[in-house]
């Protein structure tokens, strides 16, 4: 009967330590260095910084490309410019750029995917 | 323990054990997962500001690398100018030189503890550390970078106290929660363990009753159709059939008791007066007359003692003898029965009627014919004169004998057929019947599987129905 409570005992005991203490193996601890790969659902693509498409390109393509299709010449410093980049999604990046010529009344719009140099979208509005 | 106590505090401790460890075990791994996505996040929001410096490279063309304050300018313009990512939770930024001189930082916080994600940086792979900064923790992620040829090493902190905070938040709900639900359970286990122990209880103070002497106890039935209640129903039934052993046994140690009470009476009596003229005849000069007298009781009652030790010895043997069962004919064994007492009918002018036809029956031969033979003595006895005696059958297997003589009183019936019991002891006397004959007939009844009824009245007769096991064939 007293070996039946013992044996009981040591059994709950266990079981609790158990509960209290496996959990605290797999959490990440305060003041420790880790790396990312202990984060198994994280993917982090590193950029392919050759194929990037920089601002300074985005624009030449962009300007290039009103110059080819509309005929506009937007490299000039009375037209006011815009530019911002936009994450879409995950690892999607566009840069998003607007020219307004007050003197034409003429808006322009392109937007280019960062990483592949696509064009994604150009726009113009001429009155 | 009492076993009601033992139902409530076992599940109540067993709820708590599978509770907590459910509880802490759930909480854990929320929070974990919080944790982890708390980080993700900020490492998304490192990889944003990474790709921006990437893409801006050839912005401001003319920045120093080695310039501190231009470096500075740009990384501020960068970070803060375009809309990449979420901008709506804070975040700091540090950047340092290869050599850990600190370029820039939007960190107020200051940090005393060794900065091991600023000394073991590389370059393609992020790094983080969780750090408690004024009781709040923080996530700092860190990476070599590597602009225009030049490394930096970019540290961006994010606070992720809320993760905690919600581990806590959880925590106190479940330990509330966790009152409550062990507060209704040990209501609830309560009432049950003492609502299924309550008929064990019932059975605990009925048995110890019985215990004490009280045989006529019983449990009272709960209704239930679950073990305990059929537990109930056998319990009572076991009483009933104890209570129905005791009596037997009672009634067969009375029977016992009778039976030693009248052998000794049986066989003292003659004894006594054995004595009694012995010593007469010893002591004292009697006349020719009184011995002879004397002589005679000393003789009738040596013979009364001899009628019953054959008679004694009769009904052992019928006890332990060995039967020896085959098909008879009872007509036959009836003859043999009627023979043997004939002379006794006709001495009394007995008109004995016999109506039966062939009939077999599996039993022994001689053991039935001493069974007719005492039951037609009985009837003969039961006259004080003449009268008539009626044996016929019933069917295939019913003998009745029947007479019409003084008849049993009713409060004897059930007791005639125990050893020495006679129903007038000074008629019996007087035929030299000493009470043996009729438990003979019981034995023998017993041991042939042969069923006897005795129906009688005083004064209307007697009616003996002897119901037989039936013969192979007939």
């Amino acid at each position: 009967m007293m070996q039946n409570k013992i044996k009981a005992g040591v059994g709950i005991i266990t079981y609790i330590i158990a509960i209290i203490l496996i959990p605290k193996k797999y959490i990440l601890k305060e003041g420790t260095l880790y790396s990312q790969e202990v984060l198994a659902e994280y993917e982090d693509l590193q950029p392919n910084r050759s194929d990037m498409i920089t601002r300074m390109q985005a624009l030449e393509m962009a300007q290039n490309a009103f110059d080819k299709n509309y005929g506009v010449n937007l490299n000039n410093p009375k037209i006011q410019m815009y530019i911002n980049l936009y994450k879409e999604a995950e690892n999607t990046y566009k840069w998003v750029m607007s020219w307004y010529d007050a003197g034409r009344k003429a808006a322009y719009s392109c937007s280019i995917d960062a990483l592949s140099g696509s064009i994604i979208e150009l726009y113009a509005n001429e009155e | 323990m009492k076993f009601w106590k033992k139902v409530f505090l076992y599940s109540v401790i067993l709820f708590l054990i599978l509770e907590n460890s459910a509880g802490i075990l759930l909480i854990q791994r929320n929070f974990e997962e919080n944790l982890k996505d708390a980080i993700k996040a900020a490492m998304d929001k490192y990889s944003d500001i990474e790709y921006s410096l990437y893409l801006n490279v050839d912005y401001l063309i003319d920045v120093d690398v080695e310039d501190k304050e231009s470096i500075k300018r740009w990384m501020d313009i960068i970070i803060y100018g375009y809309s990449v990512g979420d901008n709506t939770t804070p975040f700091n930024i540090e950047m340092y030189s290869k050599d850990n001189e600190l370029i820039m930082s939007s960190m107020k916080l200051s940090i005393l503890a060794p900065r091991p994600e600023l000394t073991n940086i590389q370059s393609g792979q992020k790094k983080f550390i969780i750090r408690k900064i004024e009781g709040k923790r923080y996530v700092f992620i860190s990476e070599l970078i590597n602009i225009k040829n030049a490394e930096f090493k970019l540290i961006l902190s994010r606070d992720i106290n809320r993760v905690y905070d919600k581990q806590k938040e959880d925590y106190k709900f479940f330990f509330m929660t966790e009152g409550i639900l062990t507060l209704i359970l040990g209501i609830g286990m309560y009432i049950i363990s003492k609502h299924l122990t309550r008929p064990i209880e019932r059975l605990s103070q009925t048995s110890k009753e019985i215990a004490e002497g009280d045989y006529s106890k019983r449990v009272i039935e709960s209704g239930r159709r679950d073990e305990v209640g059929i537990l109930e129903k056998n319990f009572n039934s076991m009483l009933e059939a104890m209570e129905q052993n005791i009596t037997q046994l009672s009634y067969m140690n009375e029977s016992k008791q009778r039976f030693i009470d009248s052998l000794n009476h049986e066989i003292k009596t003659p004894i006594t007066s054995i004595i009694g003229y012995s010593e007469l005849l010893l002591r004292s000069k009697v006349n020719e007359e009184t011995r002879i007298k004397a002589l005679m009781y000393i003789n009738s009652e040596a013979k009364r003692l001899e009628m019953i030790n054959t008679a004694l010895l009769k009904l052992i043997l019928s006890r332990e003898g060995k039967v020896n069962r085959q098909r008879i004919s009872l007509p036959s064994c009836l003859m043999s029965a009627v023979q043997t007492l004939r002379y006794k009918i006709e001495q009394q002018q007995i008109q004995l009627e016999i109506h039966m036809e062939e009939m077999y029956i599996y039993a022994d031969k001689h053991q039935v014919e001493v069974l007719l033979t005492n039951l037609i003595d009985n009837a003969v006895k039961a006259f004080e004169a003449k009268g008539t005696i009626m044996i016929y059958t019933e069917g295939e297997t019913t003998l009745i004998i029947q007479d019409d003589g003084l008849g049993i009183p009713g409060e004897d019936l059930d007791k005639i057929l125990e050893p020495f019991y006679v129903v007038d002891k000074a008629r019996t006397r007087k035929q030299n019947g000493i009470g043996l004959g009729l438990a003979i007939c019981q034995e023998i009844c017993t041991h042939n599987d042969i069923q006897m009824k005795i129906v009688s009245e005083k004064g209307c007769g007697t009616k003996v129905i002897l119901q037989f096991h039936k013969g192979v064939s007939s």
